[in-house]
């Protein structure tokens, strides 16, 4: 089993309610999160705050985190989730450079590094994230990736996201479709 | 604001400043220079420790830095570290036997190690631009330029040729790189024009060019060059950790 966020950029209105809830629950500082939504750039879709990708960590198979933590602080579960552990973190950021999708972020209070562990706690309780629970047009969901439940229309490295093979990021997209003009 | 991470500037600056040095004075022992090295190793150590110190103030917990050797298996970070303790051990075993070929030769080959161990820690793999060799090309250029530069404040005896060789290299290494990165992907045309655009990165090329010209000068000035080399080193690692542009500000925009 591969846990993976499907990010559906045709459904996604950025009401921004799974970044809420992501930091609701996991009661982060007020300046951190772990979940951004990033507007798409008038290239990739030709009208402005109308598309968008809800981004968290992207539980990579070969973790740029994991490989540069030091400390051992990263560890890599069964299911694919990538897992921080605050108590080893001795704050060297090296995770926060060499992450090229800005998954882990510094806590200013704590004075360590800190990223979404998929709510890990409510799927082992047979929950959805609190991301997924909380997103009001189901453009937030989890998928599988090692059964065939992903969609076939879904694609791992849309325009906007960077192209990282040797990590090979979990996260799969539903490209926004482009609007037509009447008649075409 | 760019982090411009002074402490690991200062860390990986003098600690290749070390490494130059420990290969110089290795080249000397072996060109049958007989003279006792014991004060040139102990400065080179002092200078080492001084990096270390400089890597602790990086860390949010540095009384835990200790905890940084356990992920040995996966991170060049961890394998620096202990590089590092292996390079610091050789440098004292060459103060103790007073620099004799073997320790100077082990000191060299740790040295060189913990170059690699740098260019690999530091090749990001969000720094699209620098997650390559080329961190590794200017960490063994520092210790080029900056072991040229020291050597003679450490045994009177000058490096002028090879000093002047390793400014040109390194300001060739400057500036090629971010020509070629003008052509590139998204990232690669951010970083050109942020280091374009950094009055450190045109200082340090300023402070080579003044290094290059005082090693010149009939009447050298040691002193000087050494520490002008050091400023133009210290401005341009300035760059490299603080102008180098991270795939995440552009999430969301064409790659």
């Amino acid at each position: 089993m591969r846990r993976a966020f499907l990010v559906d950029s045709d459904k996604c209105i950025g009401c921004r309610g799974c970044a809420m809830a992501c930091k609701s629950f996991n009661q982060l500082e007020p300046e951190i999160s772990w979940r951004y939504v990033y507007p798409l750039d008038a290239a990739i879709y030709p009208h402005e705050e109308r598309a968008f990708y809800s981004l968290a960590c992207n539980h990579c198979e070969n973790p740029a985190c994991l490989d540069a933590c030091p400390v051992g602080a990263y560890t890599k579960r069964a299911d694919g989730v990538v897992v921080h552990d605050p108590k080893r973190c001795i704050g060297c950021k090296n995770c926060i450079r060499c992450c090229p999708y800005g998954a882990p972020r510094f806590n200013e209070q704590t004075r360590k590094a800190e990223k979404c562990s998929m709510c890990y706690q409510r799927l082992d309780q047979g929950w959805q994230p609190a991301c997924v629970d909380a997103c009001p047009v189901s453009a937030l969901t989890l998928i599988d990736l090692d059964s065939h439940d992903t969609p076939a229309n879904a694609v791992q490295y849309p325009p906007g996201f960077p192209n990282m093979p040797k990590l090979n990021p979990g996260t799969r997209f539903i490209p926004a479709r482009q609007p037509q003009q009447e008649g075409e | 604001m760019a982090d411009y991470e002074l402490p690991l500037v200062i860390f990986t600056a003098l600690s290749q400043t070390a490494v130059g040095l420990a290969v110089f004075l290795t080249w000397r022992r072996f060109s049958h220079d007989q003279r006792g090295q014991r004060k040139a190793w102990l400065i080179t150590g002092g200078i080492l420790a001084l990096s270390l110190l400089g890597a602790l103030f990086h860390l949010s917990y540095p009384f835990y830095a200790y905890n940084a050797l356990i992920n040995l298996k996966h991170a060049w970070l961890s394998r620096e570290l202990i590089v590092a303790i292996a390079f610091a051990i050789t440098i004292a075993i060459a103060v103790y036997t007073n620099g004799n070929k073997v320790s100077t030769l082990a000191a060299t080959s740790t040295g060189v190690l913990l170059i690699i161990a740098q260019g690999m820690t530091y090749a990001a793999p969000a720094m699209a631009a620098v997650a390559n060799g080329l961190p590794m090309v200017f960490y063994f250029l520092t210790a080029w330029v900056m072991g040229a530069a020291c050597i003679p404040l450490l045994d009177k005896t000058p490096a002028v040729a090879i000093l002047r060789q390793g400014i040109l290299l390194f300001m060739l290494t400057l500036v090629i790189p971010p020509l070629i990165w003008s052509s590139g992907g998204a990232i690669m045309r951010m970083t050109y024009l942020s280091w374009g655009e950094s009055l450190l990165f045109w200082g340090s090329i300023l402070c080579f060019i003044l290094a290059f010209i005082l090693s010149c000068w009939r009447n050298r000035r040691v002193e000087a060059t050494a520490v002008i080399a050091l400023a133009g080193i210290v401005l341009s690692r300035l760059t490299f950790f603080g102008d180098t542009i991270s795939t995440v500000i552009n999430i969301g925009h064409p790659y």
